[in-house]
């Protein structure tokens, strides 16, 4: 921390002169770390400590060097040094105020950090008191509200939240935070969303506050009533919310484009210095791995909102011009109060007080753009935990996202179009596609693209089972709502009829590795339904009448699948066993599909007997399927077109337990350190 | 004679009685100084009622009287004039008690002033005014504004040839005496009583009417002399006063039309100033709180003449009047413009109370937001970055939406609340940016008193987007068990709010079915069901893939998306399918006052040549109903917002000619029954007669105007198969470049002729008949037509505009000295001369390879 440094070349430039001389501030906490009240013997002690500069480092190795049973002796004089500091808040000086905060800070880590097994009452205990701890809270969240809230300095608030950030991650498992009890008692969320709305006040605290505010959201989510979940939930502002959205896109969009620099830095090693440099410019500590490290919590953030708040999916589609070439307007433009259009209040000046950038070259985007490329990215390499519980998270947004009808309908809205430049891992067979010759198209076209490019990179040994089941049914849902409403988008579904058939086709031949740890019919049923809703509903959703055709076509070409998968259920239907059950689902669930092979490879053979053709063309296929369709009778399945809603209570629980100590992990504890 | 029987213009709801008493003035002096000098100002004649001109035009005036009206008659007539009023007082003032009876009272007078007018005896007249108290006070406000006029008329009056102008009057109070003529007069008349004369006969004129010459009245305003500016000015300031969009109007007009002059004079003409006033928002709406200081003294008062406010007793004789006011000033028009000022802030705290305190800033806000937009977009360099472009600027405008803003293109007053973003487009021009936006808007009654449309957030809408306000295509949902999606929720947690909000979103759309209401578990219940008869359903496959086919031959022909002409799909979507949509999509659409405007932006583009092609077709249009020739034309509004910057109301449901030929790969003929039918069904036939009339229209127009630059992107075609010409940039005597093409009368390609059934069809026939119709129309009526353009050239740069010969040649093009023998040779001519023209082929294929438009 800069204050360390600094005062570490105080104090050199003392020790030269003279003897080592201890500062005055170390001398006071030396007399607090004893079991004398220091106001005995100065009454003027408490405050002439807050006058001093703070020395963290040697406050928290002091209280680090002391276990439960040590702290307990001094407890009174902890006690009373939280108390003062409590009481320094209110205080009108702001150097009281900066140095209360970050005695605060101290403390409380220095506590935690010896005495992390011990419970939380014991550690409320020891910093405040039993006797006092609520009204001392609760005085602290107020100060800390008011100052949040006040006109004051933006640094002053700076260290508030910092403050708070450090309350919630003291420990590793937030629920077991028990302090964190007073944060809900005494709610800060107001703050965090007036931070949020001001552009001001976003631009300089928006990224702590709002991963402030998902982790408060994730305290105890299951078992009790969290305020923050319930206020979230009906935040209808849309400054606010739109404020929140700028942040996420922000970190966002940065993370992308560090990734993207990186890359390149791969590919041409001679501009290897510079970018590293540039790198360096925009994030603190800019060693290798963090560059390219996930960003769990502003993930989670953005997860939280889409979840929770329903208001928020509109704030998806808003657009803003692309966050990497926005570097924020160094003059802060004041935000005039005057109403610009007529009595009305503007509801909102999020973006529009600063009038979007005059650059030529700034693409619009949004952030549900900014978060498909980021996906794109994360998607591509799920080997580490980290890595595959980002993906998972990103998947079970956008399975929020495609459950949404507002989603849904700006997703499929003909007029927005886009060009999404994803991420696609370079493979031995196929060369990177060209990014200037992508078509602008409704963005339901990226989230596909996204699927399909998922469905395909990630046929491994460790097989990602429940990543493929998200993607699965994130385009499941795309096509009920695309069914319901009628949305006929033109979309390549070829490419993703053959990421489907190879998928399956993958899932047989490593049969044996992979039934060992999953259950493969339940992915085989959920594509081969896919393929179902295609063909008993594909007149309400698809293109033209020849895609229709194609379908057929692909199912006939590669028929070879579907025999091998029915002849494999069947096989392991008929044998008892764990597996028969699921196993048999997919028996019935081929029916239409055998039934279409069966009906239309005979009259392909006749039709080459006929015409003596060895090779039947495309065309020619084609042809025999068109004229051949008022023969076969399909049977109509049920539920094709219904799906269980996401929910994250019971299946996902646990899944955002260990999500959050990997926030807490990789966020916190570098950054305050 | 009488016309208490429509005392209802609701409009014109200020202060009619002192208004008139404004205007009769100065005519009574110009009355007198014709007929009877010595009479003086001293005469306090009717007031000249607004509006019904064509009633009017039988009334005689101060001077009628002196005439043609028996005094006898008169004064009979005037005397039941006087027992209505006080029977119409006396009612209202029985009924003060509530304060409802503003209105009447108010309308009392009015009906008093009318019936006044139509009886017309001076003595009487003032006895009236007497009489009136509530009518007195009011008389004031602008008396001397006006009293300026009276003087200076009166001062000129002694040099006045009264022989020579009596048959002057007699015409201006003559039955025909319409807006046209009025306005001729002011342009070509060089005596500043006549010109005073018709200043304050513009207020007998409708407003609609007056509005049409708006541009010429402010162009004569700017660069006539200060005698006409005089004129016209009183009125200009009235209807200020009483319309915002009015004023508005005025002052874009003012702005654009002061632009050609140098910058030095601009800064200190009399345009500039006018249009300074109207934007500090002095000249509020009077009427709210003029009615009500009448309303309080008139019952205490009565008929007392005695008992009369300070302000009426400086008025009381109208001889005083200009006597006083003689001496207090000498005709200025600053004064006039602080009066007003202490006046608006003497009821300041009234005034708020019923308008917003900036009248004109949101709009102008809001239109500086589109034209900064436009100027943005036009640094982008591809047409795909400037439509992202232009939805991410609109969903940042809505932002600050609903606003007291409107368009004023649109013909009723309303508050914009929406700009649905998605749908605006970016039009197809080379180097500029115009786009085409849709608005959402809600009616109101009176722009001026309703209040601003509160906002609903975006998201409100989802509820109407159930599954029931879907069409339901077809018997295909009735066969498949469950057309509903999702499987309850059983989620706990996120049951919680979806239930609240799901209640509290049908509370506020009270149109959504009854039956929608629980759809989740409806549905629910039916897929269960569906599952527990386990019989099984069989479908063909056949018939899948013919209901796709037929559901997709059944949507109306759309075009394709073109990265590079976004405007087509745009355009080609039916705009009542396209109103539907939108409602559908907006939080507003459940508002029974909803309506949906579209607009051209433009930015960079000088519209007021366009405003001029637009006066000439509305004049042409109005000329040929009145003629019965069943000529076809559209003139679209303009709005002229400066010298480079606009609005155009777009034409719906027409795309351009190049886009037609361009997404169908069809010539123009098998288009027609591509989308009409074949040759004989009815629709088709319906659709070419529309072609014929509309084509024959347009070329008309085209000769007559000089229109040039006809290529296929600058005609329409709109769904009932009429054709549009769009794009006036070239009229008169400019042309695009002088490369000699475009050398015939009009454009008439073959293409075109085979639409009309090919040169020997009957439809063709008709066509050219049509035309020669058309021609003997319009020059019938030519000085209409050659008046609106000749006072536009006063003081104009335009290119239009350009050499000495400009309005010498629009007449000649009318062919006064031609017998209809000849003008029928003359249209055998042009057409062939067209067809066969060789230079429009010449030009298309220039077109095609310059701009590639087909």
């Amino acid at each position: 921390m800069a204050q360390t440094e600094k005062k570490g070349g105080l104090l050199r430039k003392s020790s030269a002169s003279k003897k080592p001389l201890k500062e005055k501030v170390v001398l006071m906490y030396d007399e607090i770390f004893t079991t004398e009240d220091p106001s005995k013997s100065n009454p003027r002690f408490w405050e002439e400590l807050f006058l001093m500069k703070v020395n963290l480092e040697y406050l928290e190795g002091k209280l680090e060097a002391l276990d439960g049973e040590e702290l307990m002796k001094i407890k009174d004089n902890i006690n009373c040094l939280f108390q003062h500091c409590i009481q320094a808040l209110g205080e009108e000086h702001p150097i009281r105020v900066v140095n209360a905060l970050q005695t605060l800070c101290a403390l409380i880590r220095g506590v935690h950090q010896k005495n992390k097994s011990t419970s939380g009452f014991d550690i409320i205990n020891m910093l405040v008191g039993f006797d006092k701890a609520e009204l001392c809270m609760k005085n602290l969240m107020e100060s800390l509200d008011s100052l949040l809230c006040a006109e004051g300095s933006e640094s002053l608030k700076s260290l508030c939240l910092k403050l708070l950030l450090c309350l919630v991650t003291v420990t590793d498992n937030i629920s077991q935070n028990t302090i964190l009890e007073y944060v809900m008692i005494n709610s800060i969320f107001e703050a965090i969303l007036q931070i949020l709305s001001s552009p001001l006040s976003r631009r300089e605290h928006g990224y702590d506050a709002v991963v402030l505010l998902a982790l408060l959201v994730n305290y105890r989510k299951y078992e009790s009533v969290n305020p923050y979940i319930v206020k979230l939930s009906i935040v209808d502002d849309e400054a606010t919310l739109n404020g929140m959205g700028l942040v996420i896109a922000q970190a966002l969009s940065e993370y992308n484009r560090q990734y993207k620099d990186k890359e390149e830095e791969h590919q041409s090693g001679f501009f290897s210095a510079l970018t590293n440099m540039v790198g360096s410019m925009f994030i603190a500590d800019a060693d290798e791995k963090i560059s390219v490290q996930t960003n769990e919590a502003i993930l989670l953030a953005l997860y939280e909102a889409v979840h929770l708040n329903r208001n928020f999916i509109t704030v998806l589609a808003q657009s803003h011009p692309e966050m990497g070439l926005m570097t924020t307007p160094a003059s802060p433009i004041p935000t005039t109060p005057v109403t610009p259009l007529g009595t009305t209040p503007p509801s909102s000046d999020v973006i529009s007080s600063a009038e979007l950038p005059l650059d030529a070259d700034v693409q619009t985007s949004n952030l549900l753009i900014t978060f498909l490329k980021y996906s794109s990215i994360v998607m591509q390499d799920t080997k580490d935990e980290h890595r595959l519980h980002s993906g998972k998270l990103c998947l079970i947004i956008l399975t929020c996202i495609a459950e949404d009808q507002y989603a849904n309908a700006f997703l499929h809205d003909d007029n927005m179009n886009f060009r999404v430049n994803l991420h696609r891992m370079p493979m031995r067979h196929r060369k990177k596609a060209a990014d200037k010759n992508l078509p602008c198209r409704p963005l339901v076209c990226a989230v596909l693209d996204l699927m399909v490019e998922f469905i395909v990179t990630h046929m491994m040994k460790e097989f990602p089972m429940d990543l493929y089941i998200r993607c699965i049914q994130i385009v499941h849902k795309l096509l009920c709502y695309q069914k319901k409403c009628r949305v006929r988008l033109h979309y390549t579904w070829r490419e993703l009829w053959s990421a489907l058939i190879n998928l399956l086709k993958f899932l047989m031949s490593n049969e044996t590795v992979l039934l060992a740890k999953h259950n493969i019919f339940t992915l085989a049923l959920m594509v081969v339904n896919l393929f179902n809703m295609f063909i008993t509903y594909g007149d309400t959703f698809l293109p033209t009448p020849s895609s229709y055709d194609e379908l057929y076509y692909e199912i006939i070409r590669m028929h070879q699948n579907f025999d091998n998968l029915y002849s494999m259920v069947l096989r392991i239907s008929t044998n008892a066993g764990q597996w028969k059950e699921p196993a048999s689902k997919v028996t019935h669930a081929l029916v239409n599909i055998r039934a279409i092979i069966n009906h239309f490879n005979p009259k392909i053979e006749s039709y080459a007997a006929v015409n003596h053709i060895s090779q039947l063309s495309e065309d020619q296929v084609l042809e025999v399927v068109r004229s051949n369709y008022d023969t076969l009778t399909l049977k109509l399945q049920d539920g094709l077109d219904q799906y269980e809603r996401y929910s994250e209570q019971h299946k996902e629980a646990a899944f955002f337990k260990e999500l959050q100590i990997q926030v807490y992990l990789n966020y916190l504890w570098p950054k305050l350190e | 004679m009488s016309r208490s029987g429509n005392p209802a213009r609701p409009p014109r709801s200020s202060a009619p009685p002192s208004r008139g008493s404004e205007r009769c003035r100065p005519t009574t002096a110009m009355g007198d100084s014709i007929a009877d000098p010595a009479r003086g100002s001293g005469a306090e004649p009717g007031c000249v009622p607004q509006g019904n001109g064509s009633a009017l035009s039988v009334i005689t005036e101060g001077v009628g009287e002196l005439a043609v009206i028996d005094p006898e008659v008169a004064k009979k007539a005037c005397e039941e004039v006087l027992e209505k009023v006080k029977l119409m007082h006396g009612v209202s003032s029985d009924s003060s008690t509530s304060t409802g009876d503003g209105g009447e009272a108010e309308r009392g007078l009015r009906a008093a002033g009318d019936l006044a007018n139509g009886e017309l005896v001076e003595g009487c007249e003032i006895r009236c005014l007497d009489d009136l108290p509530g009518t007195a006070c009011r008389i004031q406000e602008e008396e001397d504004e006006t009293a300026a006029n009276t003087v200076k008329t009166a001062r000129k009056r002694q040099k006045n040839n009264s022989a020579k102008q009596s048959w002057l009057l007699r015409l201006f109070e003559s039955k025909l005496f319409d807006i046209s003529m009025a306005i001729s007069y002011l342009y070509n008349s060089k005596e500043p009583g006549v010109q005073a004369y018709i200043g304050n006969r513009l207020f007998c004129f409708r407003n609609e009417d007056v509005d049409f010459y708006l541009p010429q009245l402010l162009n004569m305003y700017i660069h006539m002399d200060e005698d006409v500016g005089d004129a016209i000015k009183p009125y200009i300031v009235h209807r200020c006063r009483q319309s915002i969009n009015f004023s508005l109007q005025c002052a874009l007009l003012l702005g654009a039309y002061s632009s050609d002059m140098h910058i030095s004079t601009q800064r200190h003409s009399r345009g500039t100033k006018l249009r300074k006033l109207i934007l500090s928002d002095e000249l509020k709406p009077a009427h709210k709180k003029r009615e009500l200081p009448s309303l309080s003294p008139a019952p205490d008062m009565g008929l007392s003449p005695s008992k009369r406010t300070h302000q009426r007793s400086k008025s009381d004789a109208t001889v005083t009047i200009s006597l006083s006011s003689n001496l207090k000033r000498t005709a200025s028009n600053p004064k006039v413009e602080s009066e007003e000022e202490e006046l608006s802030s003497s009821t300041e705290s009234l005034d708020n109370s019923f308008c917003s305190p900036v009248r004109l800033a949101p709009e102008r806000e809001f239109i500086k937001s589109l034209m900064a937009i436009g100027k943005r977009l036009a640094t982008l360099p591809t047409k795909e970055q400037k439509t992202q472009r232009l939805i991410s600027e609109l969903s940042l405008l809505n932002h600050k939406l609903p606003a007291r803003a409107w368009l004023p293109t649109a013909g009723f007053d309303h508050h914009v609340v929406r700009v649905p973003h998605t749908q605006a487009v970016v039009l197809n021009s080379k180097d500029k940016a115009p786009y085409l936006i849709y608005v959402e808007v809600l009616e109101c009654d009176n722009f001026d008193t309703a209040n601003v449309p509160a906002r609903i957030p975006e998201n409100r809408i989802r509820s109407t987007r159930s599954a029931e306000n879907l069409p339901e295509c077809g018997i295909t949902a009735e066969q498949r068990t469950g057309s509903f999606t999702t499987v309850p929720n059983y989620d706990n947690d996120d049951e919680a709010w979806s239930v609240d909000d799901i209640v509290e979103l049908q509370v506020e759309l009270p149109e959504i079915h009854t039956n929608s209401c629980d759809n989740i578990s409806q549905f629910s219940v039916d897929s269960i069901t569906s599952q527990e008869s386990r019989e099984p359903v069989f479908i063909a496959a056949g018939d899948i893939r013919r209901r796709l086919s037929e559901q997709l031959a059944h949507t109306p022909t759309s075009f394709k998306r073109d990265p590079e002409d976004p405007s087509a799909v745009a355009l080609k979507e039916p705009w009542q399918e396209k109103v539907r949509r939108i409602r559908e999509g907006s939080p507003y659409g459940h508002l029974p006052s909803w309506r949906l405007l579209s607009v051209i932006v433009k930015c960079g583009d000088d519209l007021r040549q366009e405003l001029l092609a637009f006066q000439v077709l509305k004049q042409l249009q109005s000329i040929w109903e009145q003629e019965r020739v069943p000529l076809w034309i559209k003139p679209y509004k303009i709005l002229v917002i400066s010298a480079d910057s606009g609005m155009i109301e777009p034409v719906v449901n027409a795309v351009s000619i190049h886009q037609i030929k361009k997404q169908s790969l069809l010539s123009l003929l098998d288009y027609f029954l591509q989308e009409h039918g074949s040759y004989n069904t009815e629709s088709f036939l319906t659709a070419q007669r529309n072609f014929v009339q509309s084509c024959a229209g347009y070329c008309l127009v085209c000769y007559l105007l000089q229109v040039k630059d006809r290529h296929n992107g600058n005609i329409l075609l709109d769904a009932d198969g009429h054709i549009i010409h769009i794009d006036f940039g070239f009229i008169l005597s400019s042309s695009p470049r002088n490369l000699g093409f475009e050398t015939s009368a009009f454009k008439l390609t073959t293409e075109f002729v085979d639409v009309m059934g090919g040169p020997d069809g009957d439809m063709f026939n008709y066509y050219k008949m049509l035309m020669l119709q058309g021609l003997i129309a319009a020059r019938k009526h030519m000085d209409k037509v050659v008046q609106i353009v000749e006072i536009m050239q006063q003081g104009s740069q335009l290119p239009c505009f350009h050499g000495s010969s400009t309005i010498r040649n629009l007449k000649e093009r009318f062919h006064m000295n031609m017998t209809e023998e000849q003008l029928q040779l003359l249209v055998e001519q042009m057409v062939d001369g067209s067809m066969r023209s060789i230079t429009t082929k010449l030009y298309d294929g220039f077109q095609y390879l310059t701009n590639g438009i087909m």
